[in-house]
């Protein structure tokens, strides 16, 4: 069962990753007409501060997988859900400064993309949870397979890092 | 004790997880919708059957096409191949269930629920009426008012989830469920096509999902991804849609391939002819169909070297396709064919198959593309391929496995009366629209002027289509009359050799009470041939 799940799970990463790629692909397509407003209103500083979280949470994701001690689990959905918060507040500074989906090319590609990167995490915290109200024994295979997702949804913010926030501000 | 009322039985069939229940439910899921786009078809050919009618609106004739064209290709032949797939794949491996018989499940009712939502539209003011690949800016907020576009792009993300999800669980099912001793050189091609074609799905659907989700984006956020007044990019959704596209061609061709390859030597009674020819050039199409799907665009403006590039590829995808038919013929050469209605059928997708890749092979001539795109030789070349190939493929599949699926024989001689009436009238059909392409008949516009031989040649075209549709009721009829008094049909009707005929017809619930050992790719052979089997005298493969 343990080697079927995590290979449902890789397949099903494959094509997400397909997915993601498509979206990051039509960001930097139009890059040069919003790389003005992108470089003006994106900021580093929090955004690092968070991106610090996520990635701390899959340092927890992976103890989980290996202690099988709740604590760590609680710790994940924790930091996935500062990540979320971080993320929040930075779509709420840049609607003050009317920028949103509909105001042109950086709104429309950033929304999207770190919308659905959101989304994930968000879908991801609430399959953790899950694991949370389960019995250990029936955990080990849940909490492998849904680790995967969970290192994939992290390595997908370091691209979107690297693109959206570094290549524009550095 | 008495039957079991019939409340229960819809239960059975609602809660099932059983593979062949779910197959069974692909497959007439696919054949309701077979005949919903077949009467929509039959719609524009009534309309077109002569000059300056007014049968239909042109707002209508719009919705038809492009709801004719979603339905085949996602309603249809996508349904149709899973629901063999789910079918078969675990009677070909020796194996009693899918991998995941609940994802199974879900996988079904996503991809209903996708159609459901997609016909919805009707009743939501519309349907969708920008064609099946929906191009930008048309498809557009400001162009396409109406929510028919919304149920086009919300019903194809659910039809494409359910994709997903079936093809996890065939990459899953064909990795770990496999009977002793089948190794990977010994699946039976059907299977191999379908665990290359399950990878191809992961990897081209995203590309539709990431431009649907754009397109809603654009609409319902008015974001504007592919909207030029605002700086978006309709080329970018041509991008997007054909490089999910061209792959989706090869995604509903390859499990053709694979009905083909077992049918064609199970009635030349000869092992397929170069069966890793014909597992490897599937390997190479599906590499190759990421790298061409530019040839849908020739007829925009990107550059000289840059549609060379993909010119070049698309002939080159001709190859490992070309490598295919000839294995399939050479299977033929010397063999003892007997012409059932599935090998008639089998040998016609060789025939029509043939014609639809050489006149697309014309298309990847960038001048000749320049001169025909947009012109009904589109509309003849996709169909050479989609019914002349899918279909035929299809409906030999059918003459093939309903014994297995049902325990009766589809009726041979109504199945004569379908394939030459199939035969007929898909050729009248679809042969003119050739010339009437050279002609420069646009495709997509819902009436013609009386030009010099337009009008006699859609009218054989509409006769054509009047015969073909006649030809698939036939098959419909046969369907339901065999299934009340077909012959009864054994385990083994065809004296084939792979493992699904080991089991009973119907397989019970758990398919096989012994799986044969598998020591060849024949295992059934070998079995009924215990003095020259096929491990000693073809070294097992």
């Amino acid at each position: 069962m343990r080697q079927r799940a995590r290979l449902a799970m890789a397949m099903f990463l494959l094509s997400e990753a397909v997915f993601f790629f498509m979206l990051i692909a039509a960001f930097v397509y139009f890059r040069a007409a919003s790389l003005a407003v992108a470089a003006a209103n994106l900021k580093l500083g929090a955004t690092a501060v968070f991106t610090a979280c996520l990635l701390a949470s899959s340092f927890t994701m992976w103890r989980a997988t290996v202690t099988r001690i709740r604590a760590w689990l609680g710790g994940t959905i924790l930091l996935g859900g500062v990540f979320l918060v971080g993320q929040g507040s930075e779509y709420l500074r840049l609607f003050r400064q009317h920028i949103t989906i509909s105001q042109g090319l950086f709104g429309t590609t950033f929304f999207t993309l770190t919308g659905l990167h959101g989304l994930h995490v968000l879908v991801g915290i609430a399959l953790l949870a899950i694991l949370l109200g389960l019995a250990t024994e029936r955990r080990s295979v849940a909490v492998e397979t849904i680790a995967l997702y969970w290192y994939f949804v992290d390595v997908v913010w370091v691209a979107i890092f690297a693109i959206v926030y570094l290549w524009t501000l550095l | 004790m008495s039957p079991a009322p019939p409340r229960s039985a819809i239960r059975v069939w609602l809660s099932t997880i059983d593979h062949k229940q779910i197959g069974i439910l692909y497959m007439l899921t696919a054949l309701f919708f077979f005949v919903v786009g077949g009467l929509e078809a039959m719609a524009m050919r009534a309309q077109l059957s002569a000059p300056n009618l007014k049968f239909l609106a042109p707002e209508t004739y719009d919705q038809m096409f492009t709801m004719h064209g979603t339905t085949m290709i996602f309603l249809v032949v996508m349904p149709a191949l899973v629901g063999f797939g789910v079918y078969l794949v675990p009677l070909m491996v020796g194996a009693s269930d899918m991998a995941f018989p609940r994802l199974n499940a879900l996988g079904y009712w996503v991809t209903l629920g996708g159609g459901v939502l997609l016909y919805a539209s009707f009743l939501a003011g519309g349907a969708p009426d920008a064609g099946w690949f929906s191009y930008a800016p048309l498809s557009e907020k400001p162009f396409s008012p109406h929510a028919g576009s919304d149920y086009w792009a919300l019903g194809l993300l659910l039809l494409s989830a359910g994709s997903v999800i079936a093809a996890v669980n065939f990459v899953v099912t064909i990795a770990t469920l496999r009977a002793p001793g089948m190794t990977i050189r010994r699946l039976p091609l059907f299977v191999w096509i379908t665990l290359v074609n399950s990878v191809l799905i992961l990897a081209a659907m995203p590309a539709l999902n990431a431009a649907l989700v754009m397109l809603l984006s654009d609409r319902v956020l008015a974001a504007h991804f592919f909207d030029p007044a605002h700086g978006g990019s309709p080329i970018l959704w041509q991008h997007y849609f054909w490089i999910f596209g061209h792959p989706e061609v090869y995604i509903l061709v390859l499990p053709a391939f694979g009905m083909i390859s077992e049918i064609i030597p199970v009635f030349s009674r000869k092992p397929i002819f170069g069966y890793g020819f014909v597992a490897a050039s599937t390997l190479a199409i599906a590499f190759l169909s990421f790298g061409v799907w530019v040839h849908h665009m020739f007829a925009v403006a990107l550059g000289r070297v840059f549609i060379s590039v993909f010119a070049a590829a698309s002939m080159l995808i001709a190859v490992p396709t070309g490598i295919k038919v000839l294995n399939w013929a050479a299977t033929l050469v010397g063999g003892s064919i007997r012409f059932t209605t599935a090998m008639l059928f089998a040998v016609a997708f060789l025939l029509e198959f043939t014609v639809g890749g050489l006149s697309g092979l014309a298309f990847a001539v960038v001048p000749i593309d320049w001169q025909l795109t947009d012109t009904y030789f589109v509309v003849a070349h996709l169909h050479y391929v989609a019914f002349g190939g899918i279909a035929f493929a299809l409906f030999a599949g059918a003459y093939y496995w309903f014994p297995k699926i049902t325990g009766h024989l589809l009726n041979e001689p109504l199945g004569r009366w379908n394939f030459w009436m199939v035969v007929i009238g898909f050729n009248l059909t679809f042969f003119v629209q050739h010339i009437l392409g050279l002609l420069g008949m646009p495709r997509r516009v819902y009436t013609y002027p009386d030009l010099p031989w337009w009008a006699v040649l859609n009218q054989i075209s509409t006769f054509g289509a009047v015969i073909l549709g006649l030809g698939a009721l036939v098959f419909v009829a046969n369907l339901f009359a065999s299934l009340a008094f077909g012959a009864r049909a054994g385990n083994d009707p065809w004296d084939a050799w792979t493992l699904e005929w080991a089991a009973a017809s119907p397989p019970p619930t758990d398919n096989f009470e012994h799986v044969p050992p598998v020591r060849s790719r024949r295992p059934l052979w070998d079995l009924k041939h215990p003095e020259a089997p096929d491990w000693a005298t073809r070294g097992g493969g």
